[in-house]
């Protein structure tokens, strides 16, 4: 089934593409701009060919800073490293966390928890870029991030709400890197502010009286120049009014919620970007990130990360415990993820430094089977012993759960190949 | 309005004209009809100077009747300050200018005052582009270092980046393996990267602080503990200085071909030197010459890729596309879409010595620019025939030019409050650092120790601290644990400013500081900055801020007194509103580069400048949204603006809608448009201004230039 390279020129397919993409951000049907399948170079048959997705949608928890894998998800009682923080038992058979997480513990038969992630990048911003893309930083090009990719592969869920979103976080993202900009995620700073300029600041008469006078002011130039680009821009104001009108708003509004499910998920931006992230998938929205900042422990380890983590562990069990009760959990992934760990020795500081080498990560729903641990690191965290999982291995796995073409080749302006999860190899065990 | 013969061209731009004239009739095609005044005023306002005419300046070029009027506009646009405004952006995404990074600046900020002060004395190309490639030294000293330091740490990189922007052609697959598509060997890329990789950014700091720093490293009588809390001392002591920095050259440094290299001229790891990747550098006596050999092969005319390239990158820039598309992926089988006018353009550009500037004159005053703008779907760039000027989205840094415009009296004006305190942190830190540089190795020894000590004991009260913290928290004492907290804080400002007091300030307190002088815009003279004006961090203090407040206060003054404003409550309105137009809507190019994220800039394709030339003028609907409900339209309409200013000294209905139609679109409304909005007067009154503003800005008229 699968084609060579040869058979499709290259420029060809480029320009061809390139023609495609000049329609309006929101708009256009994402389903059509990918690229057909008979693309292939460079990463031929590097990893496992598309499955049927179980999962159709990702929420993706990002641990800004470094999270401590000790401290969290990889506690080792008894050993000299592991400092203050105790370990207690969960939901799973034998499979223990740290005492910070206990809403977590009890939903631990729902996760995977990856102990052997290993990286070589240990500053923030290239491994932050490393996670999310799968490609190290580079001086000459943008790579798309995960959500970019999910897009461009399944296209969108639903009419008017835009099918990504980043919630929270001063965190750069890498967006749709060298894909075209109706794959860049919207941000929203504050998610208990939502989407902003949604609504007018005049009465709905007057609104519609001058966007009419808009309309037909421009008329004579819309006819004299007749070109894609101006018809964009008339799409483009039908699409906001549409949105603006549009049911689907409602989705960005939290305030919509019962108090009491509020204040579940925590009073916390992190909680409530939660909450927004559960409204959001329940509308269509395929990717949906929300930041934590705070993890970046040089100091005071043993005083911020039990902090950071009411913060995460209230959040996350409230996330879990919701799309469970919706039935959503069986095709949502939620993924919780991080740039690196942090140094098992403790420092003069009492903190932890940063710690690619082994740390760790999650999986929850969307087909994966809970209650596993995968890999481990040795006796002190310093050292994986067991089933070493890279950045793009990882991130591999979540393609895999979506069925995204692991293996599909897709050019960069420049014609240079990229693949979903540059090669990474899925763990198609965490899947039941 | 009737439209005017285009200016009597000079001799270069009528040959451009010719040329392509003879090419539409080997291809029997007809050129587009000449632009209306109206459409060329409109157009040549957004590609020289970046943004759109005032009424003012719109109907003075209207009523013109004289027949140069064309040529004149041009070369007082050029020679205008709102050229460099508009030129910076387009290098800015060249040269990815990006101080948003994290991890300390991305570029320094004497980088981005070269750029202006290069674009705005017009230094020619070439020029501009060998200060860039060899500039070495302090950033005080030499803001193109900036250029290596863009891309420090990155050598390979840089390298590609290079051989991209400046001869537009692409090595980058190259560093990894043979180029798949065009010639170039990973040898080759070696041998090019050999030429800059001795180039380094660092900090800069005394020979004295480096070899300390070692030698205390590797003091066996330190314990591991000691040996760390006194590389903290170093951290900390460096900290006040950490932005000054140096791009040194070292010419024996080499880059080594990867542990993996498959080919069979070379090992792998072997160290490579340097080769030009065709053509032939001059020959140097010394090691030392190589770099500047580089940089002479690379800007020499009998370079043909140099000359192409910036060549097709002007061309673009005036006429919405390039004779090569894309400009930066040249190959030996790259053909221009009208190869005899590529050739004669390129000619030209070295027979004006790379004035760019000049370049774009002759660009702008031949009839083919001057023609009304093609609407056809261009499918394959190569195929198009240049009967005029493509029409394009205006970029976001035009649109949001465009607005300030409509907002801010004094568009052109340079951000200098930002400035000063640019300047003001600069010299501070440069004082800081001489100081820092003046210490002998026992005085900075005496400091270090000093510094760990005092250190270890705020550590010691630290950790005591975050116990109790702990208890606290264990204890659901929120108070307690937020106190605690902030203690903390405060500990560790006690460190930077015990430095401060103990490291810097009795060196500095020798050698009294010398007043900065700043020169001010618009006749408001100069002000003297005391450069001991910095906190602990190097920040500006509230006191300087608050002189700068003053001047601001008092060039708005000036003003009202100039417009006749007396009047109490519209005095207060016209204070507030000019002191945020000046603060806000500033020049693109005067503001962050690039604008933070969620800025209208941003919103519209602004580059993120983390990539070559990465701007976009895709439509999206935030960005619709931003324009029908974000708070900009209450701005613009607000009476103290520039536009609605104009509209209220207008007399009658007809007038005032001329007025708001040639603020934004260049042109006096039509009879039918009159009508339409006049229909409205009995039912809306004087909202029908607002009205006409709104629709006029959500049209697409506003948004394209034509």
């Amino acid at each position: 089934m699968l084609l060579q390279s040869s058979d499709l020129d290259r420029r060809e397919f480029i320009s061809g593409a390139a023609k495609t993409f000049l329609g309006v951000g929101l708009g256009s049907a994402a389903s059509q701009l990918v690229a057909p399948s008979s693309v292939m170079a460079a990463g031929e048959g590097a990893s496992v060919a598309r499955q049927i997705g179980t999962a159709k949608r990702v929420i993706y928890l990002y641990m800004s800073g470094g999270m401590s894998h000790l401290d969290t998800l990889d506690v080792k009682p008894g050993a000299e490293t592991q400092g203050p923080t105790k370990a207690i038992g969960t939901s799973a058979d034998g499979v223990q966390i740290s005492e910070y997480l206990p809403k977590l513990a009890k939903h631990a038969h729902h996760a995977a928890i990856i102990n052997s992630m290993s990286s070589t990048t240990g500053a923030h911003q290239q491994g932050n870029y490393l996670q999310h893309t799968s490609y190290e930083m580079r001086g000459t090009i943008q790579h798309p991030g995960l959500g970019a990719w999910a897009l461009k592969f399944m296209g969108r869920d639903n009419g008017t709400i835009p099918p990504s979103v980043v919630i929270g976080g001063a965190s750069r993202h890498p967006g749709s890197g060298f894909f075209e900009s109706n794959f860049e995620p919207v941000a929203i700073g504050d998610p208990t502010k939502g989407l902003q300029n949604v609504k007018s600041k005049i009465a709905e008469e007057e609104f519609n009286h001058r966007m009419q006078l808009a309309d037909k002011l421009s008329e004579s130039f819309r006819e004299r120049y007749a070109k894609k680009e101006v018809r964009a821009y008339t799409s483009m104001y039908d699409d906001a009014v549409r949105l603006m009108k549009s049911p689907d708003l409602e989705a960005f509004d939290i305030s919509q919620e019962p108090e009491s499910v509020r204040e579940a998920y925590g009073s916390d931006k992190f909680g409530q970007g939660c909450l927004l992230a559960r409204r959001l998938a329940e509308n269509g929205v395929r990717h949906i990130e929300v930041t934590l900042g705070g993890w970046d422990t040089h100091q005071g380890n043993f005083i911020r990360v039990p902090e950071r983590c009411d913060i995460l562990d209230r959040g996350l069990a409230a996330l879990i415990s919701d799309l469970e009760m919706r039935g959503m959990l069986d095709d949502t992934i939620i993924a919780l993820a991080t740039e690196f760990g942090r140094t098992p020795r403790i420092n003069q500081n009492v903190g932890r430094d940063h710690y690619p080498k082994a740390f760790s990560a999650m999986l929850v729903g969307g087909g994966i089977k809970g209650g596993q641990r995968f890999g481990a690191s040795n006796e002190t965290g310093e050292e994986v012993a067991d089933k070493k999982v890279t950045i793009p291995d990882f991130n591999a796995t979540i393609a895999y759960g979506l069925g995204l073409p692991l293996n599909q080749v897709l050019y960069s302006p420049s014609k240079r190949p990229f693949t979903v999860a540059h090669k990474g190899s899925p763990l198609v065990e965490l899947f039941s | 309005m009737a439209s005017v013969e285009a200016a009597e061209p000079l001799s270069p731009s009528a040959k451009i004209d010719q040329l392509l004239e003879s090419s539409w009739q080997q291809q029997g095609i007809e050129p587009l009809p000449a632009a209306s005044d109206e459409i060329f005023l409109r157009r040549i306002y957004l590609d020289a100077i970046g943004r759109i005419p005032t009424a003012a300046e719109a109907d003075k070029f209207l009523a013109d009747s004289s027949t140069d009027k064309r040529s004149a506009l041009i070369d007082e646009l050029l020679a205008s300050p709102g050229y460099g405004n508009h030129a910076f952006n387009f290098w800015a995404d060249i040269l990815r200018m990006n101080e948003n990074l994290g991890g300390g600046p991305n570029i320094v900020p004497s980088y981005i005052d070269w750029l202006r002060e290069a674009l705005e004395k017009n230094v020619p190309y070439d020029e501009m582009v060998r200060q860039l490639i060899t500039a070495e030294g302090a950033s005080s000293e030499n803001g193109a270092m900036g250029y290596t330091y863009r891309d420090r740490g990155m050598p390979l990189d840089h390298m590609a980046n290079t051989v991209r922007i400046f001869l537009g052609t692409r090595l980058e697959c190259a560093q990894c393996h043979n180029h798949p598509f065009d010639k170039w060997t990973q040898m080759d890329f070696f041998h090019m990267a050999a030429y800059s990789y001795g180039m380094s950014a660092n900090g800069r700091r005394s020979t004295a602080f480096g070899d300390l720093q070692q030698e205390m490293n590797q003091d066996k009588e330190l314990s591991r503990d000691e040996k760390r809390n006194i590389q903290r001392a170093f951290q900390e002591i460096s900290r006040p200085v950490r932005n000054d920095l140096v791009v040194e050259y070292s010419a024996d440094k080499l880059p080594q071909l990867p542990h993996d290299y498959k080919y069979d001229d070379a090992e792998p790891k072997q160290k490579i030197g340097a080769k030009t990747m065709f053509g032939e550098a001059p020959e140097v006596a010394s090691p030392g010459e190589q770099l500047h050999a580089y940089a002479a092969w690379m800007t020499s005319s009998e370079n043909p890729r140099f000359t192409k390239v910036i060549t097709n990158r002007l061309w673009k820039e005036a006429m919405g596309l390039g004779l090569i598309e894309p400009v930066d992926e040249l190959t030996d089988a790259t053909q221009a879409a009208v190869p005899e006018l590529f050739d004669y353009l390129c000619e030209q550009m070295v027979a004006l010595d790379y004035d760019m500037k000049a370049f774009l004159r002759m660009i702008y005053h031949t009839q083919t620019y001057q023609r009304e703008a093609s609407v056809e779907e261009i499918l394959v760039p190569g195929e198009y025939a240049f009967t005029g000027p493509v029409m394009r989205r205006m970029s976001a840094e035009q649109i949001w030019d465009s607005i300030v415009t409509l907002i801010n009296s004094t568009p052109e004006m340079s951000n200098w409050r930002g400035e000063a305190e640019r300047e003001i942190r600069e010299v501070a830190a440069q004082r800081m650092s001489d100081a820092l540089s003046s210490k002998s190795k026992a005085e900075m020894r005496r400091d270090v120790n000093r510094v760990a000590n005092f250190q270890k004991d705020l550590q010691d009260q630290l950790v005591d601290l975050q116990k109790q913290q702990a208890q606290a928290r264990k204890a659901k004492d929120t108070k307690l644990t937020q106190e605690l907290g902030k203690k903390s804080n405060q500990l560790r400002n006690q460190l930077r400013s015990w430095i401060m007091d103990q490291v810097y300030e009795p060196v500095l307190a020798k050698s009294p500081a010398q007043p900065v002088v700043l020169q001010l815009p618009d006749g408001l003279g100069e002000m003297s900055m005391d450069p001991n004006q910095v906190d602990g961090n190097g920040r500006p203090t509230g006191a300087f801020r608050k002189q700068l407040d003053a001047k601001t206060n008092q060039l708005i003054e000036r003003e009202m007194g100039e417009l006749g404003i007396t009047d109490k409550r519209d005095s207060q309105v016209y204070l507030g509103f000019r002191r945020t137009a000046m603060a806000t809507y500033l020049r693109a190019s005067q503001l962050r580069t690039p604008a933070p994220a969620g800025h209208f800039l941003q919103q519209f394709g602004q580059s993120d400048r983390e990539t070559i030339e990465n701007a976009e003028a895709a439509a999206s609907v935030p960005q619709a949204l931003t324009m029908i409900n974000g708070p900009l339209f209450q701005t613009i309409s607000n009476p103290a603006s520039v536009l609605m200013r104009a509209v209220a000294d207008a007399e009658q209905p007809q007038e005032k809608i001329d007025t708001i139609f040639l603020s934004l679109v260049g042109r006096p409304a039509s009879q039918k448009e009159h009508a339409l909005l006049l229909a409205d007067v009995e039912s809306r009154g004087d909202k029908i201004y607002d009205d006409a503003v709104f629709a006029l800005l959500n049209s697409p008229e506003f948004l394209f230039v034509r």
